[in-house]
């Protein structure tokens, strides 16, 4: 007996292979890279990565008292207000300086995702939405947030005051003869009580009682706290991946693509990520971020307003007290290029600072608010590239297909650094 | 100290995405009348770094008083039309340098690919534009 198929069913099962073939069947991989790609793989390497920039609103940057002030202070529980809250509570050290939530949990329940560390101090910007200028002044803000740290300014003065140990260090970094005046009289919790121009209506009451020369001078330890912590994130090593790796291979044998430390996906990826995917327009440079503010339609936390991002962060920080051109910061105005030439405007609406894309499988969730909570969320995002809420989304849809997704996925993997952070500095020292 | 150079020269030749060399940009004006040069202080043209360009003004016919020189205005603007999105910072000019030449702080570019640059300029009582088209 024989069988007949109908045309049509002909049809629609070779349409259907078609279909799955082309969405899973990986395109060939070229014998060799050409020479503008070479570049770029090597522009991206960790071997790459200029020293460390200098930080001239900073005068303790890179001194070693101050690192190690810097490294107890990052994870004295003290610096909160009960007692509880640490920068380290945040950003953990063995999550690569994150905390696996969406949202930082302090005191209270913080709107943003905890951003990772580790490269910190390449970024003239911080915070998703660039409303600080320098790594100093960013460390200020979550100490008197009071869904963070819940501390206020004169309770930090006072610890640093009334501490030996801290008082002795702080002494030794910022050694002003005033300093030991100062802390003197801060050390006095009835003179000074709880204040600070952030805090809640009783302390605000009790900032303004304060005299202007004990506000100034209250201010200049405060910062001077943010710099010694700035100083000790600048030393968080960035550890090498298996991307840094096959760049080095590279680097031997520049004709061969195949090289045993990425797989065939890995390198399909890598392709993916200079080409179709258009990755590397904003992830970039060694640490596969430029920096700098976009709008990639990324949607608010359910029931949240859209975030104005860096055309909000900007006149944050230009009307900041701690910012580069300010009185406690260190730097000459014509060294504040950054403040003085950055851009603002209707185009910085929802903007986000760019992440960096090493070490991504220690720290989701991901984007500000941790929306996307896997890679295949992050990738799913961007191919479709749906149009924004708020302002315009600056991608564009990039039909890449299944196993292109796979592999760009396989791609951003190679790109971890080991399981194990234990290199980073701990509480023990 | 050898390696130390040899290290370095490394680094120069291999930083930065298909460096592109800071030859001198050149263009002409609209209306008519003036030839502009544009030179990065930086060569490679450098990715994610603040950096400036100086701006040549050469007029037709040439501007000899110094005063119709330094009362002149110039904006910069620009960015990415395959993007859709302008310059990444305000690139301003700040200063006169002489013999028509005057310095622009604050450039900055963020991403490969064709950028374009676009002067205003205001120049003895006249208004010019100009546009250059950068590859970085």
């Amino acid at each position: 007996m024989k069988h007949r198929f109908s045309p049509a069913i002909v049809l629609l099962v070779t349409a259907a292979v078609g279909a799955a073939t082309w969405q899973y069947f990986p395109a060939p991989l070229p014998q060799r890279w050409t020479e503008a790609e070479l570049a770029t793989i090597q522009s991206l390497s960790l071997q790459q990565l200029p020293p460390l920039p200098a930080d001239p609103g900073n005068h303790v940057a890179d001194h070693p008292l101050a690192i190690e002030l810097g490294r107890q202070l990052f994870f004295d529980t003290r610096l909160s207000g009960n007692n509880t809250v640490s920068c380290a509570s945040c950003h953990q050290p063995q999550r690569y300086f994150t905390d696996g939530r969406a949202l930082a949990v302090g005191l209270g329940t913080a709107d943003r995702n905890s951003m990772g560390l580790t490269g910190v101090a390449y970024s003239p910007w911080l915070f998703w939405d660039g409303r600080k200028d320098s790594l100093w002044s960013q460390a200020l803000e979550p100490l008197e947030n009071p869904v963070e740290h819940g501390a206020n300014r004169t309770q930090l003065v006072r610890l640093i005051a009334q501490d030996k140990h801290y008082r002795e260090q702080y002494l030794a970094v910022f050694d002003a003869d005033s300093a030991q005046v100062m802390l003197n009289q801060f050390a006095d919790s009835t003179r000074f009580p709880d204040a600070s121009p952030k805090g809640n209506p009783q302390q605000q009451q009790a900032w303004q009682a304060l005299s202007d020369a004990h506000q100034q001078q209250i201010n200049r330890i405060f910062s001077n706290l943010g710099k010694a912590l700035a100083a000790w994130q600048r030393t968080l090593p960035l550890m090498p991946s298996a991307f840094d790796h096959y760049a080095a291979q590279l680097q031997d044998r520049p004709d061969v693509q195949q090289r045993d430390s990425l797989s065939r996906d890995e390198i399909n990826g890598l392709r993916l990520f200079m080409g179709k995917a258009q990755c590397i327009n904003c992830h970039n440079g060694p640490l596969f971020t430029n920096n700098a503010f976009h709008n990639t339609a990324v949607l608010s936390a359910p029931g949240v307003l859209p975030a104005p991002g860096r055309s909000q962060g900007l006149r944050l920080a230009q009307a900041d007290p701690f910012n580069c051109l300010g009185v406690y910061s260190d730097a000459d105005p014509a060294q504040c290029q950054e403040l003085r030439f950055a851009r603002g405007g209707d185009e910085m609406i929802g903007a986000q600072r760019t992440g960096s894309l090493r070490n991504l499988a220690y720290t989701a969730p991901y984007m500000h608010a941790g929306q996307l909570a896997t890679l295949d969320a992050v990738i799913d995002h961007y191919n479709r590239a749906r149009v924004a809420v708020v302002g315009h989304n600056e991608a564009k849809p990039l039909a890449l297909r299944a196993v292109e997704k796979r592999q760009l996925k396989a791609f951003l993997n190679s790109l971890n650094g080991p399981a194990d952070p234990s290199f980073f500095p701990t509480q023990e020292h | 100290m050898t390696s130390r150079l040899l290290m370095l020269l490394i680094v120069l030749l291999t930083s930065g995405i298909n460096p592109v060399s800071a030859q001198p940009t050149q263009t002409r004006s609209d209306p008519a009348g003036l030839h502009i040069v544009l030179h990065s202080q930086v060569s490679p043209i450098p990715l994610n770094q603040m950096h400036s360009w100086i701006i040549e003004i050469q007029p037709d016919p040439p501007i000899a008083s110094n005063s119709l020189w330094e009362s002149a205005v110039i904006r910069v603007s620009g960015g990415m039309p395959t993007h859709n999105h302008g310059l990444a910072t305000s690139p301003q000019v700040t200063d006169y340098l002489g013999d028509g030449r005057f310095l622009l702080e604050g450039v900055r570019f963020h991403m490969a690919g064709v950028w374009i640059l676009q002067l205003q300029i205001q120049l003895d009582n006249r208004h010019y534009t100009a546009q250059v088209e950068l590859t970085i």
